[in-house]
């Protein structure tokens, strides 16, 4: 009996012991470090494929409408352009048509607001010379 | 978990569609020069950008698209804003430039450390282009 009474002692003893050390360890504040951290990454990774997500399905919409871009067109453009639009611009201005026939007047009229809306585009610059030199019988 | 997958791999071809288009631009400036076409040899390169031009589809870093002049004269403010007009005059590199992570468009010279910038998102007319 007393033998007893004092196995039922040192179990109940070991039970408040283990308990009282799992509490002491929750009780510590380094403990939720590693947990919050690891709370943080996975709500930012949430975040992000999420957003990821959004874009990609926007990029495809918009990429679907996207042509193919020609580099050496844009350099054509970025180091002719200019040079042709000011020769384009002084040539085929209206004021010098004044005293040509209504059609023609029209033709440099319809030239001139071309060449202002493409001023940056050469191979339509381009189009845009042959077409005053066989309509308006300008030379370059 | 496909899908993750899937969008991992669609940001490897953003990365590397925005590498060959440098590389497209570079080589065609390259070219273009040494054939005597441009009095004036231009290059890209990505920088940190201007982070009041961000947008949706912006990098997390280097948001900017430098285009730099090396013309070994100053340029001046018409020579800067004129490459500046073209290229922002070009839709489809604009959008593309938009859609591959850069805001802010840069052209330097190669002298001084002048330099003007634009908003790329405020030329690419995207959401006209949707509705169209």
């Amino acid at each position: 009996m007393n033998n007893d009474s004092i196995k039922n002692s040192i179990k109940t003893y070991t039970m408040k012991n283990e308990k009282s050390k799992i509490e002491n360890l929750l009780q510590n504040p380094i403990v939720y470090i590693p947990l919050g951290l690891g709370f943080m990454v996975v709500t930012a990774g949430i975040i992000a494929y999420n957003k990821l997500k959004k874009q990609s399905k926007l990029k495809r919409e918009i990429n679907n409408n996207i042509d193919d871009i020609n580099m050496n067109d844009l350099m054509n453009n970025i180091n002719k352009s200019s040079e042709l639009y000011e020769q384009l611009k002084r040539r085929c201005h209206p004021d010098r048509f004044t005293t040509k026939s209504d059609e023609i007047q029209k033709y440099a009229d319809e030239i001139a607001s071309e060449v202002a809306k493409n001023r940056s585009d050469y191979n339509k610059l381009l189009e845009l010379k042959d077409k005053a030199e066989r309509l308006l019988n300008v030379k370059f | 978990m496909w899908q993750f997958l899937e969008d991992i791999k669609e940001w490897f071809n953003d990365t590397s569609d925005a590498f060959k288009l440098q590389r497209d631009f570079n080589k065609a400036a390259r070219l273009a020069f040494v054939s005597g076409n441009a009095s004036t040899l231009i290059e890209c390169k990505t920088t940190r950008g201007d982070k009041n031009y961000k947008h949706q589809f912006s990098s997390y870093l280097n948001t900017g698209f430098r285009v730099k002049a090396l013309s070994g004269k100053p340029l001046n403010t018409e020579d800067l804003k004129n490459i500046g007009r073209i290229i922002l005059d070009n839709q489809s590199l604009v959008r593309r430039l938009v859609m591959l992570g850069w805001d802010t468009l840069e052209v330097h010279g190669d002298v001084d450390n002048y330099g003007l910038k634009w908003k790329l998102i405020d030329h690419a007319n995207i959401g006209q282009f949707i509705g169209s």
